[in-house]
This record gives C-alpha cells, structure tokens and sequence, in this order.
C-alpha cells in the first residue's frame, strides 16, 4: 500500500489523497491590476511535465486539507510534504480590474 | 403532529424505528433511548459491543484563522494540539481538527443533556452558537455540523477487532489514546473518529457526511455481526457513566 505524509494527519493511505497538478507561481499583474493573456493561459493550461522532483499541490479528501508535496516523478518518491503556508504567508487578494467607462 | 412540535429526527430515524427504538424528546432531537432490548441486556451489549446514534443531538463547528482565539474568548478550553480533544466540565467535547478548525459535540449523557433544551443558552453549543454573528465571521465562520454530519458512537470491548475491518488507520489504545482524532476513510466515506474511553469501555465517536449515515449504519452493523455487535439506546450509553 502506498502512504502519503499528510502534513495535518501524518501517513495515511494513497487513496485518500487527491493531486491536483504542479505549483507554479501565478503570473504577476500589471500596473493597471491585468495579467497577459498568453501567461494566463500559459499559467492555466501547460504543465511542465519534468522528469524529477517536482512541487505539487495535493488535497486530503478527508479533511479537504491542502498542502504541498515535493515528489520525483520518475521513481513516484514522495520526498518531502509541507503545509501551503511555508511558501503563501499572506492572503492573495484578486481585485477586480477597473470597469471602463 | 404540526411542523411547530415536529422534533428533529435523525439520519437513521427509519431504520432505528424498524428496530423497535423508543424515542424521548432531548435537547429539540428524537433520540432513541431504547432499542428492542432490556435495560440489563443492553448494557451488557455495550460493554461488548453496541452502536448507539448520537445524530439528533447539538453539535457545531467553528473554521478560521482566528477561530481558537474567538472560542477561548467563548470560555472554551481548547486542545493544545490538531487531532486531539478535550472535555469540558459539563461533559462538551472539543476536537481540533486543525490549527485554525474545531468541532464541538454536546454532552450525551442523559443528565447533562436533559438540563438543556433547544434554545436554551446554559448549554455551550447553544451558548456559543448565540454569541456568534456576522460580525465574528472575520475571525472565523460557523459549520452546522447537526446538519451536515451524522454522530454515531460504537463502545465495547471488541471494538478494537472490528474498526480495522473498515478503517486504515492504526485504532490501538497506544498508537490512538483517549481523546485522539482521525480525519480518515472509514468503509469508504470520509469520517472523523475520536475516541475516548468510560469506565473502562472503548467509545469511539464517529462522524461522516450526513447523505452517508444509512450506508454506514448498515456497515458498521455488518462490520459488527461476527462479535454479536448490535444497537442500543442512549440509556445503554448512559449506563456506562453509572459505573
């Protein structure tokens, strides 16, 4: 059986766990609070894919608790799991962009 | 009967009333104090192994950043770490289950809950579900987990054979001591389990999404049929805190 060390709840079966996909830093916004629609969708869309450790967003399904796990892709070794507030200190506030006149 | 005197049921209301449940109004909730045995036969089954819901009584959970500090704020003693509880002097029990997330269970022995009424504030979940408005909702949010969860509780001594036919998680007094929380998969649905022990009988509270309590009762019944498991009433309950 495959575990997984939950950050919250400690080794828990596989099964339990949902991955949702690569951490990538959010494309930055511009002055005027717009992003790029080519690095958005860049953002949104395209996984790297890498052969290697790689950084991932993963979800407890139990607690719906969501951390960070540093796994290879090629063995599948789980390196290292942290809880998401290691890396996001603050909120991330998304404010709306202007409505233009 | 009019929706005004209509008492809250539980999950399982059918399936307890098919047992030949006799029910008591407590705390607003119909709760099933007998279930088709004697009062000695009964309390011979939990210490054994009995299956008890606990669903129409008080419950609530409170999830945010400044949530321990509101609840402290509420005179509540909390656990001193995630996964774990702690009881209150009136016999409430609260579950960390995270730093920033905890669940309160009413106090189920008959005595406790029968001095309280739905409403009536002496009653901490009541008390603390009042002192909450939208102006706390910055610090932290209110979970109603009467709605959203059931409550069953399985006592006795075969408890710790029967638990791992449906759970994954290490249930051994001492790997899981009293007042432990799993948040983990149990026959498949997820579930929060605390464990705490009464006069020297194993009683394990579990809670799972509401819309799964039917699927579970029955597991759990099927899970305990090979130790002669069988459900009982909140007296059966009750008596464990009379030894």
């Amino acid at each position: 059986m495959k575990l997984m060390p939950c950050p919250l709840n400690g080794l828990r079966n596989i099964s339990e766990f949902i991955c949702a996909g690569e951490l990538k830093d959010m494309p930055l916004t511009t002055v005027d609070k717009t992003v790029d629609d080519k690095a958005w969708a860049d953002y949104l869309f395209n996984q790297d894919n890498a052969a290697g450790i790689v950084r991932e967003w993963w979800c407890h399904s139990a607690t719906s608790y969501w951390f960070i796990a540093e796994r290879h892709t090629v063995t599948d070794e789980i390196i290292r799991t942290y809880p998401a507030d290691e890396i996001y200190k603050q909120r991330v506030d998304f404010t709306p962009p202007p409505v233009p006149e | 009967m009019t929706i005004e005197n209509h008492h809250r049921r539980s999950f399982v209301h059918p399936l307890l009333e098919q047992a030949g449940a006799e029910f008591a109004e407590i705390a607003g909730g119909n709760v099933a104090l007998n279930v088709g045995n004697d009062e000695s036969a009964a309390a011979d089954i939990i210490r054994r192994m009995g299956l008890v819901d606990l669903s129409p009584l008080p419950r609530i959970g409170y999830k945010g950043v400044g949530a321990p500090q509101w609840l402290r704020q509420q005179s509540l003693q909390l656990p001193l770490q995630a996964n774990s509880a702690v009881t209150q002097t009136d016999g409430t029990l609260v579950a960390a289950l995270s730093a920033q997330e905890h669940l309160l269970l009413s106090p189920y022995t008959v005595a406790a809950i029968s001095a309280t009424s739905v409403g009536d504030a002496s009653g901490i979940c009541q008390r603390v579900e009042n002192a909450w408005s939208l102006d706390s909702a910055a610090q932290c949010y209110q979970l109603p987990r009467a709605d959203s969860h059931c409550w069953f509780a399985v006592c006795g001594s075969s408890v710790g054979e029967m638990l791992p036919k449906l759970c994954g998680v290490d249930l051994r007094p001492h790997v899981f001591a009293d007042n432990a929380v799993a948040q983990t998969s149990l026959a498949r649905v997820n579930a929060i389990i605390i464990r705490q022990t009464i006069a020297n009988t194993a009683v394990f509270h579990l809670l799972t999404d509401s819309a799964s309590a039917e699927y579970l009762w029955r597991c759990l019944l099927d899970a305990m049929a090979e130790f002669d498991g069988a459900v009982v009433g909140l007296n059966a309950l009750q008596s464990l805190h009379n030894d």
